[in-house]
């Protein structure tokens, strides 16, 4: 058979449609298919050549919790095993994408593939989310929608992975797979994301899940409700947002909040600043004194060289290059040759 | 010699001359899990893990090494279908130059004491 070189018109229209149908799959459809699911599961056990699981569905990342413990407690002293979600996804790596992927490459030509896997797989990745767990929705939905836009236009078939598909579809939002028992979460009932497709919602959970579960987050990064309703509704004072431990909630903090209030902080200062550290990015040193301490707290203000991310350090040293390298235990005058 | 050293997020890999006596060569390929819980990885090379100080968590001896991560990276590899399932599907590239390296951890200096970046 000739290589494909070239897409018709037809073909072009064919991926958009195949993209939006797996977001709809993985997002936006509630049902899940227990019995074509159940029969996935096992079948990825069976070519992992591990017995078969009992297979408990379950409705809320709580509810899994919930019904872990039972299952242990249930086993008398046993467990549910190991996690086995290694060997199975290794196994269908193996049986499913390797067959597939062989017949693609011999079939079409390099760029005809790139721009399949663009506008439909990087796509539905980008919808959909991180690949956390490869053999559910969650972190397969791209791969369901390049086999299934290569199959139609009649580049490959496989039964092997017609079955996977088909496990896809049947609604396994999220799997946890133990020797003894896979644990298969449906898919939510709410999901908003933000511009980027991160998980993000400043109205509500971003996450509703079938049991009432809710789940707060911002810009993918997740909150207790307390804290993301003191953020989206700027209630925090600046010292309350820098006195945060964990910086990647620090950092959403500072950009919820309103930056006229870093006026309020006790004499507020900007001790050092650098326009482009050599790769391009600003830093600053910022002091303030907050109640109850004699000395100001001083922080490194700089930006990560990949995402751009805005970050607050803090830090012993007044200049920023001191306190970019000091974070790494390194001196003052060493220069990075190259950031990523 | 000019001493190389490289910035993977909150990772540092500073090159020296020669690996300390006594290490133990690790099996794995996963240098450090940082932010957003996302693994800094290599495809080749040795990795040996051993606290020196409070920043030092180990040594990396590269040889045609590159380091891969969700984040940080000069290009995504999402055309390598092979590495791609291997190291996950949304994952960026860095080549390194082959030496030995400290791996250091980054640390935020918190009231009068060092923490690791939480994140």
């Amino acid at each position: 058979m000739k290589k494909l070189e070239k897409f018709t018109k037809k073909q072009i229209e064919l991926q958009s449609e195949i993209r939006d149908k797996w977001i709809k799959i993985a997002l936006k459809d509630k049902d899940i298919n227990k019995e074509e699911c159940e029969a996935g599961v096992k079948w990825m056990y069976y070519i992992s050549k591990l017995k078969e699981p009992k297979v408990i569905f379950v409705d809320s990342p709580k509810d899994f919790a919930k019904k872990f413990r039972a299952s242990v407690r249930d086993s008398v002293g046993a467990s549910v095993g190991a996690s086995v979600r290694a060997s199975v996804r290794a196994s269908v790596r193996d049986s499913v994408r390797a067959s597939v992927r062989a017949s693609v490459r011999a079939s079409v030509w390099d760029s005809v593939r790139a721009s399949v896997w663009d506008s439909v797989r990087a796509s539905v990745r980008d919808s959909v989310g991180a690949s956390v767990c490869w053999t559910s929705l969650c972190g397969d939905a791209e791969f369901g929608a390049w086999y299934e836009y290569w199959k139609k236009i009649k580049v490959v078939k496989n039964k092997e992975v017609d079955k996977y598909i088909g496990f896809l579809k049947s609604g396994a939002f999220y799997c946890m797979f133990f020797e003894k028992v896979a644990f298969v979460m449906r898919r939510p009932t709410i999901v908003k994301q933000n511009e980027r497709k991160q998980l993000h919602s400043i109205n509500s959970p971003a996450l509703v899940f079938k049991d009432g579960t809710e789940i707060y987050k911002l810009n993918g990064v997740q909150f207790e409700k307390e804290w993301w309703d003191k953020i989206v509704n700027d209630k925090m004072s600046p010292e309350e947002v820098f006195a945060i431990d964990n910086i990647e909630h620090r950092r959403i903090a500072y950009e919820f909040m309103d930056k006229t209030k870093m006026k309020q902080l006790k004499d507020y200062k900007v001790l050092d600043e650098v326009k482009d550290d050599g790769f391009g990015n600003e830093m600053k040193i910022v002091s303030f004194t907050v109640q109850n301490m004699e000395t100001p707290l001083l922080f490194l203000n700089c930006f990560c060289p990949s995402s751009k991310r805005e970050y607050f350090l803090q830090t012993e040293k007044d200049t920023c290059q001191e306190a970019k390298m000091a974070s790494f235990g390194l001196k003052a005058d060493d220069k990075f040759t190259k950031e990523w | 010699m000019k001493q190389t050293l490289y910035r993977h997020g909150d990772l540092a890999l500073t090159q020296i001359e020669k690996l300390p006596d006594n290490l133990k060569k690790s099996n794995t390929k996963v240098l450090m899990t940082g932010s957003h819980r996302n693994d800094h990885k290599i495809d080749k090379g040795d990795v040996y893990f051993k606290n020196v100080g409070q920043y030092i968590f180990g040594y990396l001896v590269a040889k045609n090494t590159k380091l891969f991560h969700k984040e940080h990276g000069n290009q995504w590899i999402r055309n390598n279908h092979k590495k791609s399932e291997y190291l996950g599907n949304n994952t960026k590239v860095a080549k390194i130059e082959n030496g030995i390296y400290e791996l250091r951890k980054q640390q935020e200096f918190v009231n009068k004491e060092l923490i690791p970046i939480i994140d």
